[in-house]
């Protein structure tokens, strides 16, 4: 049986034989421009401590210590709630690795997270020259700290000796073969996945004892995470709904399921859309952050990763089912993430009671419940 | 080739998925076997015809987005299974219309070849029933996708016919793959011109500016 070392295939329709010999060809498009190499194990740099604006909560420094113990003896999966700090928890085991002179990779599988977190890790190590390898990104793949794709994994072969795979449960990085097996290549070392929501893969290997995990159910700002108000009526209801519900002061982003369904809703409310489709996807969302439009309509692209300060969310036919379990927590994770604005609303208009929506409101009542009791 | 794999259902040549992922009623009867019914829909087909220095060109596709990522699939990250994909659709049309016809593909640089380790054309071609002959051969490995329009009017000079061919053929139909200012096929029009008595040409794909040519 073949086995292509690139993506782990095993399915002989994708080997072809041609005039170079044989090839896969579900990794084939990954091959040619660029020879991975393997990752220089002699480099210089990193003896710094990292900086934040405000210092981590108990339960975060607990989190952190705990996950800086973990790494060194096998792979960790944080399971933290949304806006727990997810990104501040590993800083600490970061630093170590840096300090042992290892090389350190930070993959996602959203273009859209690696652009946002390369600012924020570019502040919290100043001194370091964080790159980002993404589509668009590309002429510089070396640096000192990389966030990349996890597409861009291929570049990089045997290279990292702590890999943090952030958001492994979400689109297309979930159920990808070839991704985790870019991912496997990629990481000498030890692996940490970080997540909100972790799929039953994960929870497995957590259960046979090939990974610790560490949780951490608590915000920062000591609120519980914002439980959404589930609203189940007929669909041109759950539009018109929507349309008066918008109409206060207050910012709303509003996710949709399809885009056709985003372009006609953005229409009707004379605003922004946001799809994988859309042009110049930074400026729609710096607009919307420095609150020159007021609404955003979203699909399901910016169910994670982003920050936004003081927002509320509604979810239109939240039925739908693009809208899983892990998506609907992620979306309802939106809300309230800042010290400033801890509270919000979160809406999901449904035109059924679907098991996403209620699993996703029995998980977030859980998680809560395990931190304040109630 | 594919390895013998009987028990598999097909897969499509460029989406990878399986071939009757999407199929309908109308699909199952359709004779291309293989592409699924979404690539078959990316690839919108429209045949045109115009003459470039006096010689009938027949190209079947506008160079879109879609054409583009196929061909730097297929020439840059050499995937070259895709090839019998190219002509598939209009293989009988060119089989009726050219038979008799020698094919001759416009050149690559022995380089570029070398570094593919399959030219690009020649394996387009085998799944046409023309008789090929690869009398052309290019001098200089210049990347006309870098050039613009004025310079590539000088492309005539880095083509030339192999030396010691004595031959001379009565019809021969050129290949490229797409033709986007003409400049490559005119120079090996000019070439050829002296040598046979009929010549025409297909290229798989067109620059949108040769519709309003289109005869």
């Amino acid at each position: 049986m073949n086995i292509c070392p690139m993506c782990s295939n095993r399915d002989s329709r994708y080997f072809f034989i041609g005039t170079r010999g044989e090839y896969c060809r579900k990794c084939v498009m990954f091959l040619s421009s660029v020879e991975a190499e393997s990752g220089k194990r002699d480099w210089n740099c990193g003896d710094e401590q990292y900086l934040l604006d405000y210092p981590l909560t108990v339960h975060q420094q607990m989190a952190s210590v705990q996950i800086r113990q973990k790494v060194a003896l096998g792979d960790v999966l944080v399971e933290a709630v949304c806006g727990a700090g997810k990104t501040e928890l590993v800083l600490g085991a970061i630093e170590d690795a840096l300090l042992a002179r290892k090389k350190v990779g930070w993959a996602i599988p959203r273009r859209q997270v690696v652009l946002e977190l390369k600012e924020r890790l570019s502040k919290a190590f100043p001194l370091l020259a964080v790159i980002a390898v993404c589509q668009g990104y590309t002429e510089k793949t070396d640096g000192d700290l990389i966030l990349c794709t996890t597409h861009q994994l291929y570049r990089y072969r045997d290279w990292f000796d702590l890999l943090i795979l952030d958001e492994p449960d979400a689109f297309p990085y979930k159920g990808n073969d070839m991704l985790a097996s870019f991912a496997r290549n990629a990481c000498r070392g030890r692996m940490i996945y970080l997540t909100a929501t972790p799929d039953v893969k994960l929870l497995c290997e957590v259960k046979e004892d090939r990974m610790t995990l560490v949780q951490l159910n608590a915000r920062p700002h000591g609120h519980p995470v914002i439980v959404p108000k589930v609203l189940v009526m007929p669909s041109a209801v759950c539009f018109f709904y929507l349309l008066q519900l918008v109409r206060d002061s207050r910012r709303w982003l509003i996710f949709v399921p399809t885009r056709k369904i985003a372009r006609l809703l953005a229409w009707f409310l004379q605003t922004d859309y946001l799809t994988s489709e859309s042009e110049g996807k930074e400026a729609i969302i710096e607009r919307f952050r420095s609150n020159e439009k007021r609404m955003l309509v979203a699909t399901t692209i910016l169910e994670r990763g982003v920050t936004f300060e003081g927002i509320d969310v509604v979810v239109l036919f939240a039925d739908h089912p693009v809208f899983d379990v892990a998506s609907l927590i992620q979306i309802s994770g939106r809300v309230g993430r800042s010290f400033l604005f801890p509270k919000g609303e979160c809406i999901f208009l449904s035109r059924n009671k679907s098991l996403a929506v209620f699993g996703c409101l029995k998980k977030i009542q859980d998680a809560n419940r395990s931190v304040f009791g109630v | 080739m594919f390895k013998e794999n009987p028990r598999c259902e097909p897969i499509c040549l460029w989406c990878l998925k399986d071939l009757h992922h999407d199929a309908t009623l109308f699909s199952i009867f359709s004779e291309n076997s293989v592409l699924c019914l979404d690539c078959q829909r990316k690839l919108t087909s429209k045949t045109i015809r115009f003459r470039l220095d006096g010689v009938e060109v027949i190209s079947f596709y506008e160079y879109d987005e879609h054409i583009s990522k196929l061909l730097i699939l297929y020439k840059e990250h050499l995937d070259e299974a895709l090839a019998p994909m190219f002509f598939e659709k209009h293989k009988k049309q060119i089989n009726k219309k050219y038979k008799g016809y020698t094919c001759i593909p416009l050149p690559s640089s022995s380089e570029k070849v070398a570094q593919r380790g399959f030219h690009h054309l020649h394996r387009m071609i085998e799944s046409l029933d023309l008789k090929m002959v690869d009398i052309l051969v290019k001098t200089k490995n210049v990347k006309q996708a870098k050039l613009s329009k004025e310079e590539r009017k000088h492309i005539d000079m880095i083509f030339e016919i192999r030396e010691n061919s004595e031959f001379t053929f009565d019809k021969v139909v050129l290949i490229d793959d797409v033709c986007t200012t003409g400049a490559s096929l005119k120079a090996a029009f000019a070439l050829l011109r002296p040598h046979c008595k009929v010549l025409c040409a297909i290229t798989f794909a067109y620059h949108p500016l040769w519709k309003t040519e289109a005869v």
